[in-house]
């Protein structure tokens, strides 16, 4: 016994019946796209602030490191030439009142 | 605004944090040794090293002797009650002994000096003449 549904479906046709406006819809859309203005990206504007933000850190990350560079090698100079000057200098060794005590 | 200034701050915090931590690396790298730190700040080569050690090492005797000069001077004067002739005649020596070890460390630093580079030389004579007549001695020693 045949399926009546079956039937049905091999008869049956659709025909869908395009929008009236549809054409018209689409060449306004296009119609639009090119009356507006071309924007053309030369720079990234967006990508401004992560590049100022990483050209801050690494300028103050090389500030601080040849800061301390400079600080620690004017420390190290003044009390290596202290110390020096209390080793050749019979005067200030004798102020140190470690040294030739009794 | 919230954002630039929490850039600020990350980016102050950076180089806070690289200044301490360079200082730190940089302190725990400086050479403790007199004479290394010599060769290491005036650009001795290895000529000059062994040149300005042997000098050190030839004078390291006669300044102990000044020392221990200095030393019983200032005591002597400690126990002389002050206006006795002994107490002029103790100062008088101290001041002849001061003479002579400003004048024995003179020597000695210009002996160091000529056998550096001239230009650390000149620099060897500031800096080490600047520290000994800011301690110790009332008038520059007169490096030339």
């Amino acid at each position: 016994m045949k399926d009546p549904l079956q039937d049905l479906l091999q008869r049956w046709r659709h025909e869908p019946q395009a929008s009236p406006d549809f054409q018209a819809g689409v060449w306004a859309r296009i119609g639009q796209a090119d009356a507006a203005p071309r924007k053309v990206t030369v720079f990234p504007f967006r990508l401004i602030l992560p590049l100022a933000a990483s050209l801050t850190l690494i300028a103050s990350v090389a500030a601080g490191v040849s800061t301390g560079l400079s600080v620690a090698r004017s420390q190290t100079a003044d009390r290596m030439a202290a110390n020096y000057a209390r080793s050749i200098d019979p005067l200030l060794k004798a102020s140190n009142d470690h040294v030739h005590q009794p | 605004m919230k954002t630039l200034l929490s850039c600020a701050l990350i980016a102050l915090a950076a180089g806070l944090t690289s200044f301490g931590l360079t200082r730190w690396v940089a302190s725990q790298r400086a050479p403790t040794d007199e004479m290394a730190w010599l060769r290491q700040e005036f650009a001795l080569n290895a000529q000059q090293a062994e040149a300005i050690a042997r000098l050190h090492a030839r004078y390291g005797p006669v300044c102990d002797e000044h020392c221990a000069n200095v030393m019983a001077t200032r005591q002597r004067l400690a126990g002389l009650p002050p206006g006795t002739p002994a107490h002029v005649e103790a100062a008088a020596e101290m001041e002849s002994l001061a003479r002579v070890c400003s004048e024995s460390t003179r020597r000695h630093l210009e002996a160091v000096a000529a056998l550096m580079d001239p230009a650390q030389g000149e620099r060897y004579l500031a800096l080490i003449g600047g520290k000994l007549a800011a301690h110790n001695h009332a008038e520059p020693l007169g490096l030339r």
